[in-house]
């Protein structure tokens, strides 16, 4: 069966597009479905935009709030999840703005490396030496990555490691496709002028 | 160093979000420049670091059932709470609120059918019920079962005995129940002609 009434005059082609119309109708079913399916990836993009694991659970619970409470306004005029996305972006910025303390994320920065340790030299095998050079290199890239000015961090981490496109982008920023395109460009010329230490290793 | 003419390209490249005629452009260009594929080279290597460390780094693991309870508890907390306040408020503006509280509400009590049902002649029935209910427990009171007695089954005029618990005689109170096929019905109780007989006769 392709696609299902909604009553709106077009057919709804997609799951997404199937369970927000359900929601609007008052399932509740179809939002843990939703919340099911975005969940992981609503985790990811708040720990990559603040990187700080104890406000990962409470600002996703806000963000899936604020989307529940709205679902009835969201007119289909955009993806669900760049809707969403756009959520979890503005309520990452907002918390920052709440008194957010780099020298925290510097901590937190240098735990999270240390934790990922074990993964690397256990998929790996590579000498001591090599292996504390990566370490100290993927520490020091994201880094680079949280010091760049927000609207770019905000674009590459959107790009990078959320896989969106840039009119996806565009839409989550609520910003022009050129300011994306410029804003990726200007990211990644910024980042490679922070890795120059490493630019003569054999890494970058 | 990335090329003056083509620069902001090779990051369009990357992400293959350049227009048909300008990749057309850029891939001739290409054949050419060679900083242009040095610098694609750099940024594919920039990604793949950048994916290594989002890989490593990992995320917190989510607890859907209890993302869920929380979200929906969250919503009923916040519904209950905005109900209590819309209570508090009403009971603080007595006047005004009251009176726009609607007429059925206020009897609602007496529909059988629940608050939402409304029917035909609701308000009649609302008043009617308690006066008919008020009626029969009188006439229930009064009229006890088994005391009531067939008219047809007397003769013009029938003693009938009964012990009155309340009092504490030693002749028995007798009742004259006068029945015609005229008489509404009358029960034990009324003000009645009292004859004395003699105990064990009857007429």
């Amino acid at each position: 069966m392709r696609g299902a009434s909604s009553g709106k005059g077009y057919e709804l082609s997609n799951t997404d597009e199937i369970l927000v119309d359900r929601c609007q109708r008052g399932e509740n079913k179809a939002f843990e479905l939703l919340l099911q399916k975005y969940q992981r990836r609503i985790f990811h993009l708040i720990y990559r935009i603040t990187q700080d694991p104890d406000v990962v659970e409470p600002l996703a619970q806000e963000v899936f709030m604020k989307a529940y409470k709205s679902i009835s306004s969201f007119k289909g005029d955009s993806r669900f999840y760049t809707w969403l996305y756009r959520i979890a972006v503005n309520t990452c910025l907002s918390h920052r703005k709440r008194g957010f303390l780099e020298e925290n994320r510097e901590r937190q920065l240098e735990a999270n490396i240390s934790e990922a340790f074990p993964k690397i030299s256990s998929m790996q095998s590579e000498n001591p030496e090599q292996l504390f050079m990566k370490k100290e290199f993927l520490r020091f890239l994201l880094n680079c990555v949280n010091r760049l000015p927000e609207e770019l961090q905000t674009a590459i981490i959107l790009r990078e490691f959320t896989g969106l496109n840039y009119e996806e982008i565009a839409d989550v920023m609520q910003v022009p496709i050129g300011t994306v395109r410029s804003r990726i460009f200007r990211a990644r010329s910024r980042l490679k002028e922070m890795m120059t230490p490493y630019a003569d290793q054999n890494i970058m | 160093m990335s090329c003056s003419q083509y620069g902001p390209f090779v990051s369009l490249y990357l992400d293959d979000e350049l227009e048909k005629d300008e990749l057309e452009t850029f891939i001739d260009h290409l054949g050419d420049c060679v900083i242009c594929q040095k610098e694609i080279e750099s940024l594919e290597r920039l990604r793949s670091w950048l994916r290594t460390a989002d890989a490593f780094q990992g995320f917190p693991e989510p607890n859907i059932d209890k993302a869920v309870k929380d979200l929906f508890q969250e919503d009923l907390n916040e519904n209950e709470a905005s109900g209590i306040q819309s209570l508090i408020a009403q009971e603080a503006s007595p006047s005004r609120s009251r009176k726009k509280r609607p007429r059925a509400r206020r009897l609602s009590w007496l529909n059988p059918f629940g608050p939402s049902f409304s029917f035909p002649f609701q308000k009649a029935w609302q008043v009617a019920l308690p006066l008919v209910v008020a009626v029969f427990a009188v006439v229930w009171f009064y009229d006890r079962p088994g005391d009531w007695v067939d008219v047809h089954e007397l003769s013009s005029a029938q003693v009938l005995t009964t012990a009155l618990p309340e009092k504490d005689t030693q002749e028995e109170d007798l009742y004259v129940i006068q029945h015609t096929m005229h008489q509404p019905w009358v029960s034990l109780g009324d003000e009645l002609p009292r004859i004395q007989l003699a105990s064990g006769s009857s007429r």
